[in-house]
């Protein structure tokens, strides 16, 4: 790749195509993690998983290693974890309770605790401070290095390494009323979910562009997923591998943000039809209609809004079969480290969640139908992607561009009807484009003008 | 262990139990997917727990196996049987679709030979301490083995721990 690269060339906005070198060439790949990773909001995880104080959990954001703790006044942190002595990887476990993170190379230890330190994560106890460092060590300028933002969203968790970023929800637009669509209980209450326990953690040798830009609204790859239709894993057990949809189930992209999904047109909740799924077990069915009528009188005279998709950079989400969040962790050009995230009611019955457990289990992972699929594709991609005769040819992104209009039910979203349309991709693609630019925060949320910038290509209306 | 088979009486179930395993490889590298299916009992659960890398003084609750816990999967005949159906039905009758046949039963299978090795590409490694998904698959079919001389495929950490 030559050095005169720029972001716009490799994504040609106005003819519809994307450099391959994108999806497997290592100095696109550096700058993704600094323009990307390292400004952009990503999903560190869920509260339930830091129920009590000193409860930790051990996630990432990019590649870098975080730990999400919870301290002993109930309020939760997201550190990198990497010891600042000697960059120690801090804490090596998944998840557990500890009041001091004592780091195994030279037992440099940090606590939350206001008992034992001022400030979070500062530096509780160094051996030989007296005798050693004289007492001369700044203890409070070498803590653990706290996200400069977090959020806790619904019980969801995210964070920026950009102190600069744009607030969370101003960077969702009115995207988040998709995504609350999944984090809300199935009767209406704001939040009211959480994730099961276990996350599937695994690797494929794929570029994480590949899940991102998937589940962004890709619905011509249904061919991938020929098996799992044919072998009906439908709950109800009729056709195919999900429960009917009600109509108006198209894609919707946000031009200026970058998200995007397959979800329904807006109506009035009366207006929503509430189709029966699940019905080979008939404890889940009930339990499902019976909180969609709570949902429909709690939301009496509201705006239906549900859909599924993928929020810029690397998290997506699917807000009911299966009811999942999955995070596409960059671990190298050529490798993606997945984490998924199963989604239940909160106080739903166990024998409803365990059925529940069982369709995302069988439907997703590595181990589940239709995950497997996307693997293949993704991974085999990205292999006949990196010769040097094959990164000559860009990808096409052409489906269904300029026939999208904007979407008055949506502030901010356009569609074209459909829900196949690349769209999507491309959206998807321009706004990565934009953060690998180096953008300041007035530029990425049109706050401030752009000289180069191309608009997303609209339906020429005569 | 009380009734557990020691000396020669071990060393010949354990044979009758690697001809078994070959036995099932062969029906599933062939696509006889109902005579291999056949083998299995009726409440047969199917299930690898997710394993975590968690402090010593909590090690029992390495493996998530609790009721509601997530795992790589956890199955029982009746979720299996209809993912074999269309083969059945004589639908896999293209080169492409008898592609997409072998792949379904490669899902769910895990199988040790040709298998586990595929599983374990298009899974990824981790190799972070993390099992890799194709070992822990073959470590699976012989925890099984281990806990009873027909096909039974549950296993948890103890039924691990006495074969490994």
């Amino acid at each position: 790749m030559s050095n005169a690269w720029s972001p716009t060339r490799l994504i040609d906005v106005k003819n519809r195509t994307a450099s391959r070198e994108i999806f497997v060439d290592r100095d696109v790949y550096r700058q993704e993690q600094e323009q990307i990773f390292a400004r952009a909001w990503l999903f560190v995880g869920h509260e339930c998983q830091v129920p009590n104080p000193d409860d930790f959990y051990v996630s990432r954001m990019g590649e870098e290693s975080v730990i999400l703790t919870r301290d002993r006044q109930g309020k939760l942190h997201v550190f990198l974890n990497t010891c600042r002595h000697r960059g120690m990887k801090l804490c090596r476990h998944d998840e557990g309770n500890t009041r001091v993170f004592s780091c195994p190379y030279h037992a440099w230890s940090y606590s939350t605790d206001g008992a034992l330190v001022s400030i979070p994560g500062e530096l509780f106890g160094v051996p030989g401070y007296k005798k050693y460092y004289h007492e001369e060590l700044d203890k409070q300028e070498w803590g653990l290095v706290p996200v400069p933002q977090m959020i806790n969203y619904r019980g969801t968790i995210w964070a920026t390494w950009d102190k600069s970023a744009a607030p969370f929800e101003d960077y969702l637009g009115s995207f988040k009323f998709w995504l609350d669509s999944a984090l809300d209980h199935r009767d209406g209450r704001e939040g009211g979910s959480v994730v099961l326990v276990g996350v599937q953690k695994w690797r494929t040798n794929c570029n994480w562009k590949f899940p991102a830009t998937n589940f962004v609204g890709d619905a011509a790859h249904v061919i991938a997923h020929r098996s799992v239709d044919m072998v009906n894993l439908n709950p109800s057990g009729t056709e195919g591998r999900r429960d009917e949809r009600a109509e108006g189930h198209a894609a919707f992209g946000w031009p200026d943000l970058g998200h995007g999904g397959l979800g329904f047109t807006s109506r009035p909740e009366e207006e929503f039809p509430r189709i029966p799924s699940f019905q080979k077990y008939p404890h889940v069915s009930e339990y499902l209609i019976q909180s969609a009528k709570a949902h429909q009188k709690r939301r009496a005279g509201k705006i239906h809004q549900q859909g599924k998709g993928t929020i810029f950079p690397n998290m997506s989400f699917h807000e009911d079969q299966p009811r999942t969040i999955i995070v596409h962790h960059p671990n190298g050009p050529t490798q993606t480290e997945f984490w998924r995230y199963y989604l239940v009611d909160a106080d739903a019955p166990t024998e409803v969640k365990d059925t529940l457990r069982h369709y995302y289990m069988t439907y997703s992972g590595p181990g589940g139908m239709t995950e497997q699929d996307d693997l293949e594709n993704w991974a085999s991609a990205t292999e006949a992607s990196q010769g040097a005769v094959a990164r000559r040819f860009p990808y096409n992104y052409q489906q269904g561009l300029r026939y999208s209009v904007p979407y008055e039910g949506l502030p901010g979203a356009v569609w074209c009807g459909e829900r196949v349309t690349e769209q999507n991709q491309l959206i998807w693609l321009k706004r990565w484009a934009e953060f690998m630019e180096a953008r300041d925060w007035d530029q990425l949320m049109r706050r401030a003008p752009v000289s180069n910038d191309v608009a997303f290509p609209l339906k020429i209306v005569r | 262990m009380d009734g557990v088979p020691k000396g020669f009486e071990a060393q010949a179930l354990r044979l009758d139990v690697e001809d078994f395993l070959h036995a099932e490889a062969d029906l599933v590298d062939d696509r006889k997917f109902d005579q291999w299916l056949a083998l299995f009992s009726e409440d047969l659960q199917y299930r690898m727990p997710i394993v975590r890398n968690i402090a010593a003084p909590s090690i029992a609750n390495e493996y998530l196996s609790g009721p509601l816990d997530v795992s790589w999967f956890d199955e029982g005949k009746k979720l299996r049987r209809p993912w074999h159906a269309p083969s059945e039905h004589g639908q896999f009758a293209d080169t492409a679709v008898t592609h997409y046949g072998r792949h379904v039963v490669r899902k769910h299978t895990g199988h040790r030979r040709k298998v586990a090795g595929r599983i374990s590409q298009s899974a990824g490694e981790r190799d972070d301490g993390g099992l890799a998904f194709g070992d822990a698959v073959e470590i699976a079919h012989d925890a099984a083995y281990g806990r009873s001389g027909s096909f039974l495929a549950w296993f948890n950490a103890a039924s691990l721990r006495s074969l490994i």
